[in-house]
């Protein structure tokens, strides 16, 4: 039970637009007609539609040939809405869809009991029945397309036609439209076929596509099966957009030349952002920026610092300010295993802790019967060696440290994470290197023990490990002032 | 509700268009008496046999010519307004009339004298010959409006068309005769006067059909309110549709030309009024209330026409009232695309 077109041509009095057309559209399915502009989907329409001969070809309708039809008996078969306007004049809305009766009715064209029943049924069918007193010309574009819709089905048709429905609705009355048009198809069982230019809203509802293709070739099948084939990106691509196979969307096209991975939730729509702003969204591998979905809004990582982005709007307008980075984001298979995936908090949450950095240094002290000096400069050993082995776990890639979060065992030592791994890459990652470690963790930490314990800064920076600080860019007597630390 | 209010107005013009029909019959030049009036529409012997005379060979035919052609131009309005699904559509402003007339004027230089040509058999051929230059305008003008979509522009065309053809007809007439010429202008400034009681069954036989042709199309001229696509798609076999409207309202047209001169504003202004009374454009209902309205308002201007100082021409009266009607259209109208 279907239509059925076999080696169709249609076209303008003997000027064929299309030729060998097969397709076939089933009872109980939405079938959409898509092409670009000038395809002839329009000349197909109307032939099915009976507006003008076909060229050649059979339709057939549930195995009856329409071409062969006297015109009453085709319309009592299928029934069409058409992109013409209408303005009837002065007519009710049952009044309006009553005339859809008209291959059912006699020569008077009065209405039965019967007639009367279809009539009010169509109006609930598209949920019209509070408009049905309602005079035509008052309805709103979304509701003439439903009314003259209805009347389509008061002709009880078994195939529906429409030529581009939506062209003159709203984005919700498109939505709707098309809503109603697939529950039409699969209750009352019949055959739709709808030409539109809502590509993206015709791909996710359509249960079978006709693609009209450039060069006049129809190609049918599921949505998905012509996504794949690639038949919708070499139909409709465009310089600007293109078909996003996955996403089932067009997306603009950029000459992006940098890229940023979109970590979280929000990760598909803050793309669409970027994508507007002329970046390349990165999956794995190394990325010149980074954005990652926070409780309370968004990081954004780039050139090897990390900002707090309250909310898209904030989003966009860093990303559009970057300058060109120095420092890459690396590819975060490189940091991965670098540490434990362990709980805890922020590490640098912990230099303002001074009562649990205290605690800390007094449980070391009494662990190891040190003096409070002794045992702050071995607290500091631990913890800056743990830092340090991470920082430089990695070969060419230096792990986010400013994320890093820890956890307090029982013998006071820390235990380092980060909770998603990632980090940095550059030709030359001293610098990273240097700021990451001495200014975000070092000069808080001194800070920090030297105001819980009676230490010299210089005796605690002195007591950094030296493959550390020859790594780092500090040079000599001065390197406390170089890394921002106030020496007494 | 809606069923009973329009039949309350069908019914409610029905007596209106008795009324002025009675109105119509007394009212004259010459004052003759009610009473004598009913008597003769009574076929009863007045008291002076002269009331006789004027009531059945004057009045009579005047009231019968005005009731007919009112109601033949506002379905044939009525049936071009939907036709071409344009407001401003009648017979007259579509140069259909001016096509009759240039039909007649053929036919009347043809056959030696409009006197003798509108003579007893002769009707017939004048009325074919009004209703074949109208047709053959309309189709003309139907023709155009295939590629012309806006009304207006529709209607300055039918002007125009009409406008050249009076001017062929103008043509005619300065190698014509001077007295059938001062006749046929005389015809042209309209008249519900001119039909005797030998021409009513001719007039009426013709109207009637063309009357009945017209109510029997309800149906399909409903389904081309929504334009000729949908009519299609509906089943309605256009072109045989098409013929039918385009072959009775130039017979309707036709036949009012040839008998009364060509009338303005009835055709355009009725419908209209019609649709406002009646509050649809369902033909099943618009045509009998058009056909009734065009009767109501055609004697009325006959009555008014039959001023104290004089008869007036009844086109001084359809223009008087009609031009406002059409400038309140135009002016109301948001769209034009459709005919309410």
């Amino acid at each position: 039970m279907s239509l059925r077109l076999r080696g169709l041509a249609v076209g303008y009095r003997g000027k064929p637009v299309l030729t060998g057309l097969d397709a076939e559209a089933r009872r109980g399915e939405l079938t959409v007609l898509l092409g670009p502009n000038g395809t002839g989907k329009s000349t197909l329409l109307r032939t099915l539609a009976g507006l003008q001969p076909a060229l050649g070809g059979t339709v057939h309708l549930d195995g009856t040939d329409l071409t062969g039809l006297p015109h009453a008996e085709r319309a009592r078969r299928m029934a069409v809405v058409l992109t013409d306007r209408v303005s009837p004049g002065q007519l009710t809305v049952r009044e309006l869809v009553g005339f859809g009766r008209h291959p059912h009715t006699g020569f008077s064209g009065a209405l039965g009991g019967h007639d009367h029943e279809v009539v009010a049924w169509a109006i609930d069918a598209v949920a019209a029945t509070h408009l049905a007193e309602r005079d035509v010309s008052e309805l709103s574009d979304g509701e003439l397309q439903r009314v003259l819709t209805a009347r389509a089905l008061a002709q009880e048709p078994g195939l529906l036609l429409l030529d581009e429905p939506s062209a003159f609705l709203d984005a919700p009355s498109r939505v709707a439209l098309t809503g109603l048009l697939r529950r039409l198809a699969s209750e009352r069982d019949l055959a739709v076929v709808v030409s539109t230019h809502e590509l993206e809203l015709a791909l996710r509802v359509a249960d079978a596509v006709w693609l009209l293709d450039r060069d006049g070739v129809l190609h049918t099948g599921p949505p998905e099966q012509l996504a794949l084939d690639g038949l919708i990106s070499a139909t409709f691509d465009t310089d600007e957009l293109r078909f996003d196979r996955d996403a089932g969307t067009f997306v603009l096209r950029s000459e992006a030349t940098r890229t940023c991975r979109v970590l979280g939730p929000d990760a598909a729509v803050l793309r669409r952002a970027l994508t507007r702003a002329g970046w390349a969204a990165a999956q794995d591998g190394a990325a010149d920026a980074e954005i990652r979905q926070t409780g309370d809004g968004y990081l954004g990582l780039a050139d090897g610092t990390t900002t707090a982005l309250p909310d898209v709007s904030a989003v966009i307008s860093w990303v559009r300010t970057r300058p060109e980075p120095a420092v890459r984001r690396a590819d975060p298979a490189a940091v991965a295993g670098v540490t434990d995936s362990g709980e805890g908090r922020p590490l640098r949450s912990l230099y303002a802790d001074h009562e649990a950095i205290a605690e800390a240094v007094r449980l070391t002290g009494q662990r190891h019967g040190l003096t409070a000096e002794r045992a702050a400069l071995r607290w500091q050993t631990s913890l800056v060696t743990r830092l340090w082995s991470i920082a430089v776990a990695a070969d060419g890639v230096v792990p986010d440290l400013d994320l890093l979060h820890y956890r307090l065992d029982d013998d006071a030592e820390v235990r380092l994470s980060l909770p998603e791994p990632g980090g940095w890459t550059a030709q030359d990652v001293t610098p990273l290197l240097t700021r990451l470690v001495a200014v975000e963790h070092l000069r808080p930490l001194h800070a920090a023990l030297c105001e819980v314990v009676p230490v010299a800064e210089e005796l605690l920076w002195d007591n950094v490990p030296a493959d550390l600080t020859d790594r780092l860019d500090v040079p000599g007597p001065e390197r406390g002032d170089r890394v921002g630390v106030h020496v007494p | 509700m809606t069923t009973t209010r329009r039949a309350l107005v069908l019914g409610a013009l029905t007596a209106a268009t008795a009324v002025a029909f009675a109105v119509a019959v007394t009212v004259g030049t010459v004052a003759v008496p009610l009473r004598e009036t009913v008597l003769v529409l009574l076929g009863l012997e007045p008291d002076d046999p002269r009331w006789s005379v004027v009531v059945e060979t004057v009045r009579l035919p005047r009231a019968m010519t005005a009731a007919l052609a009112g109601a033949a131009l506002g379905v044939a309005g009525l049936q071009m307004q939907t036709l071409f699904r344009n407001p401003l559509a009648d017979p007259f402003s579509l140069g259909v009339s001016s096509g009759a007339s240039l039909g007649v004027s053929l036919a009347m230089v043809g056959t030696g004298g409009f006197a003798a040509g509108l003579a007893a058999g002769g009707r017939l051929g004048v009325v074919a010959s009004a209703a074949v230059g109208g047709a053959v305008v309309l189709s003309g003008v139907l023709a155009l409006a295939r590629v012309v979509r806006t009304p207006v522009t529709l209607l300055v065309i039918g002007v125009m068309v009409g406008s050249a053809t009076t001017a062929l007809v103008s043509l005619l007439l300065t190698w014509t005769d001077p007295q059938r010429a001062q006749q046929y202008i005389s015809w042209g400034l309209g008249s519900f006067s001119s039909t005797t009681l030998a021409d009513l069954p001719v007039f009426g036989g013709v109207t009637a059909a063309g009357l009945a042709v017209a109510m029997l199309s309800a149906k399909p001229l409903n389904a081309l309110l929504l334009g000729e696509s949908y009519a299609k798609t509906m089943g309605l076999d256009v072109r045989r549709a098409r013929f039918v409207t385009l072959f009775s309202s130039s017979l309707l047209a036709g036949a009012v030309t040839a008998f009364c001169g060509p009338i303005g504003f009835l055709g355009i202004a009725v419908p209209h009024l019609a649709r406002r009374l009646l509050g649809t454009s369902d033909h099943r209902v618009l045509l009998p209330g058009t056909l009734l309205a065009g009767a109501l308002a055609a004697l009325l201007c006959s009555v008014a026409s039959q001023t104290p100082g004089g008869v007036v021409p009844v086109n001084v009266i359809t223009s008087l009232v009609g031009a406002p009607v059409v400038i309140a259209i135009l002016l109301r109208a948001r769209s034009l695309q459709g005919v309410g």
